[in-house]
């Protein structure tokens, strides 16, 4: 599976590992070297992170959600810190389990941020297509957590105004897929897709965005707050 | 022989011959007077009167039947054996002098205002009410005798020159002594008996004053114990049980300031509790300190007995409390469990407090100290509550941290290995590379459940984000739609989140699993320093707290943390709960880590 370098000038991507938990961190390192991604240093602690961001300047940033010292959301705190001060760095943030507060938070920060259970990396073929997905400026969201956040049960649904299509397309829509992506995904054209997106941007009052991050969150948000 | 001075002399005369061989008109005269003075007493005492209007009216009416200008009563305390225990006659005479005090309840006439009622005195040689004490007789004292005693320059002031003391038997016991004195040379012969004869029927009227007056005391102490008693069985604070007993002490027994002293284990005081007066050094909740060494503070402490002082006048190092406007004050000690707690101490003004003070405080102190021991096992008990409370919940915080930071690593850690070996097997191994796969697949279910089991033994959003997005998060996992309105923001302390997730969490599995409800609202409102909580569902109701379901378990949580929770759940009406929950003021954003 070892796959060519996904950058245009034919480097190899440099990506930064923050875990603290070494054999973990090594297993990751080893599964993106093999999948054309140079890891340029691996860190146990956000104080470290943000030391080697700062230092290789890498591409992508793959952050634990739970560190030292207090074990509770200190990668989402560092994320945000490296997106302040380097805000080409694309980052993922793995966590043991997925909220939509912390997926909220960290995609106000832009484009290029994903937000996925940890058990994802053992999916590796999907997991290395959505790394490459991110660090090409895509925002990505755990499907189960877009599924909880779908399939929660309502007196008064909003999103019973919806036929069972534009209910799978808006799913896809909150994981951060673009239209040509859910066109890949439900066999339909990328035309098709860009009309139940209308509809659904209508149906729900949603504003029209122009880039697919901002689509992610304003999703994502309408879906929490219904 | 001038007419003044022969009308004096007759005057004298006719008086000596009329109270020695009264005619028997004047006998009856002044029988009827007797008799008229009585009934006015009996009628006071009829109407309520208090003891000291009665003593009054006695010394009044008194002074009126004997023909003297001033007259008092006291009641007499003696320590020692002088005080016979009964009042026979018999008994009297060979006694030695009596130790004690004397305290005027009752003065008419001129002493009013030399010899006010509270006017104290130690019973001393010479005195006629000592001596009427030591005698259990009436006993005259004239000229020479009156002018040089204990009281000679008052009498001097007075123009007093013969007075006669008799003592009051009240049911049998000695009681006190009543004085008259005239400013004629001297009192007529007889006047002994006239007085006994009149003393021991108002003694009926003094007993029935005072019986009156101890059964009204007794019926108001009771009335305030009760509502001590009240306020401990619904778990006041300590510190508003100590406030209320102070209250009830300045009512009953004090006449200005009564202030409540808790002795700590390191030997200092603090004051708990203040009524009444006030100054700087009266800080209620902080330390209490520079009270005299002799002062009523460190007596008590010393001898855990009860105390007085009558003029602070009187103590080294009293000025303070003469400056808040105290001259008296009694302290009784509170014991609680057998050992001195502190002390409850009532002030006044003026003179010193009445000689009974201490006896009557007695049994209030006694349920006080009742209530303080009442009061301190409850927040003791609620401590040790809210402790096991905590300390279950850190279990649990640290078994899903386990969970999390060590299994559910260890099988992503081992999945991927799989898919690393998998990588490198050697082509035409495709039948145990699916094999692996399979295995992955397995693992990854496995690490699913441990994350499912660590989000039931602790939701890590409630510790990471709070109360608001843990529960929205339940809400959208409900199997029942939920409605929420939840105004609450912020962080609040860990043991209330934690407490109001459970109770929400166990509405929820009980309206799917139990009630058959087809929707659950959830209302949370953070306002005036507690968190609302109230959920219902439109099940079929009938949830019962004593079958031991987790509801059972939400109560004693909720009532550890000093809130209550109460269910309703009428069969088909639904299950409703309200759940309110302290939230004591902190500052700022609450942090994560309180709960401990």
């Amino acid at each position: 599976m070892a796959g060519s370098s996904p950058e245009p000038d034919g480097r190899a991507p440099q990506v930064v590992l923050a875990d603290d938990d070494v054999l973990l961190r090594e297993g990751l390192a080893s599964l993106l070297d093999r999948s054309g991604f140079k890891v340029a240093g691996q860190a146990g602690n956000s104080t470290e992170l943000l030391a080697l961001v700062r230092s290789a300047r890498p591409e992508l940033a793959v952050i634990d959600i739970r560190m030292p010292p207090g074990h509770t959301t200190e990668g989402l705190q560092a994320a945000r810190v490296i997106r302040d001060e380097l805000p080409g760095t694309a980052i993922i943030v793995l966590s043991a389990h997925v909220e939509v507060n912390e997926a909220m938070d960290l995609l106000e920060g832009g484009a290029s941020l994903g937000y996925l259970l940890k058990s994802r990396v053992t999916d590796v073929a999907e997991f290395i297509e959505t790394v490459k997905r991110i660090t090409a400026g895509a925002s990505v969201v755990d499907p189960s957590l877009v599924q909880e956040l779908v399939r929660a049960r309502r007196r008064r649904d909003p999103l019973d105004v919806l036929s069972p299509r534009e209910r799978e397309v808006l799913a896809l829509m909150a994981e951060g897929a673009s239209n040509a992506g859910i066109a890949q995904r439900i066999f339909v054209t990328e035309g098709t897709v860009e009309k139940h997106v209308r509809s659904i941007l209508t149906k729900l009052d949603l504003p029209e965005s122009g880039t697919d991050h901002r689509r992610v969150l304003a999703v994502l948000k309408f879906l929490e707050a219904r | 022989m001038n007419a003044a001075g022969t009308g004096a002399d007759v005057s004298h005369a006719t008086y000596a011959e009329a109270a020695q061989n009264p005619p028997e008109q004047t006998r009856l005269r002044q029988l009827a007077d007797q008799q008229a003075a009585l009934r006015r007493v009996a009628t006071l005492v009829a109407h309520g009167a208090r003891p000291s209007e009665v003593f009054t009216a006695v010394a009044d009416e008194l002074g009126h039947l004997v023909g003297a200008e001033a007259t008092f009563i006291s009641r007499v305390d003696t320590s020692g054996p002088s005080w016979p225990a009964t009042a026979t006659a018999d008994l009297a005479g060979e006694r030695p002098e009596p130790e004690g005090r004397s305290t005027v309840v009752g003065s008419y006439g001129r002493v009013r205002d030399e010899v006010p009622v509270g006017f104290r005195s130690r019973l001393q040689p010479g005195m006629a009410t000592a001596a009427a004490i030591q005698t259990g007789r009436s006993v005259r004292v004239n000229g020479e005798n009156l002018a040089t005693g204990p009281f000679g320059p008052v009498v001097g002031r007075l123009g007093m020159r013969a007075a006669i003391a008799t003592p009051i038997a009240v049911e049998g016991r000695y009681w006190g002594v009543t004085v008259a004195a005239t400013s004629r040379e001297d009192f007529p012969a007889g006047t002994e008996s006239r007085m006994a004869d009149f003393m021991e029927l108002a003694a009926t009227a003094i007993a029935n004053a005072q019986a009156d007056q101890e059964l009204r005391e007794l019926v108001e102490t009771q009335a305030a114990l009760r509502r001590l008693a009240m306020l401990v069985a619904r778990g006041e604070r300590p510190e508003a049980v100590f406030a209320a007993t102070t209250r009830e002490a300045l009512r009953h027994f004090g006449h200005g300031t009564a202030r409540m002293i808790r002795y700590e284990p390191d030997g200092t005081a603090t004051l708990v509790a203040n009524e009444g007066t006030t100054g700087p050094h009266v800080r209620v909740g902080e330390r209490w300190e520079g009270y005299p060494p002799t002062g009523l503070t460190a007596t008590v402490l010393r001898t855990g007995q009860a105390t007085r002082i009558d003029d602070y006048r009187d103590i080294p190092g009293g000025e303070p409390y003469l400056n808040e406007g105290l001259r008296s004050a009694v302290a009784m000690p509170i014991h609680v469990n057998g050992r001195l707690w502190g002390m409850i101490a009532v002030g006044s003004p003026v003179a010193p407090l009445p000689p009974d003070t201490e006896q009557r405080m007695t049994q209030f102190t006694g349920l006080v100290a009742t209530a303080v021991a009442n009061a301190q096992n409850r927040a003791e008990l609620m401590t040790s509550r809210a402790r096991i409370v905590a300390t279950a919940d850190e279990a649990r915080r640290q078994i899903e941290r386990d969970l999390h930071d060590g299994t559910q690593q260890q099988l992503v850690s081992l999945m991927l290995e799989l898919r690393m070996v998998q990588a490198s097997l050697p082509a035409g191994l495709d039948e145990l590379g699916s094999k692996l796969s399979r295995v992955i697949k397995r693992l990854a279910a496995v690490s699913d459940q441990v994350r499912e089991i660590s989000h039931g033994i602790h939701p890590a959003i409630l510790s990471s984000a709070g109360l608001r997005p843990a529960l929205r998060a339940l809400g959208r996992r409900s199997a029942v739609p939920v409605d929420m309105d939840l105004r609450v923001d912020g962080r609040l302390p860990q043991p209330v989140e934690i407490g109001a997730y459970y109770v929400v969490s166990e509405m929820l599995t009980n309206a799917v699993k139990h009630a058959r409800a087809s929707v659950v609202e959830v209302d949370a409102e953070v306002s005036g320093g507690a968190l609302l909580l109230r959920v219902r569902d439109d099940g079929i109701g009938g949830a019962d707290l004593r079958r031991g379901s987790g509801l059972t378990g939400l109560t004693d949580r909720i009532e550890a943390l000093g809130g209550t929770f109460s269910l309703h759940s009428p069969g088909g009406g639904g299950t409703a709960v309200r759940c309110e929950l302290p939230v004591p003021a902190q500052g700022g954003q609450g942090d994560a880590g309180h709960g401990g």
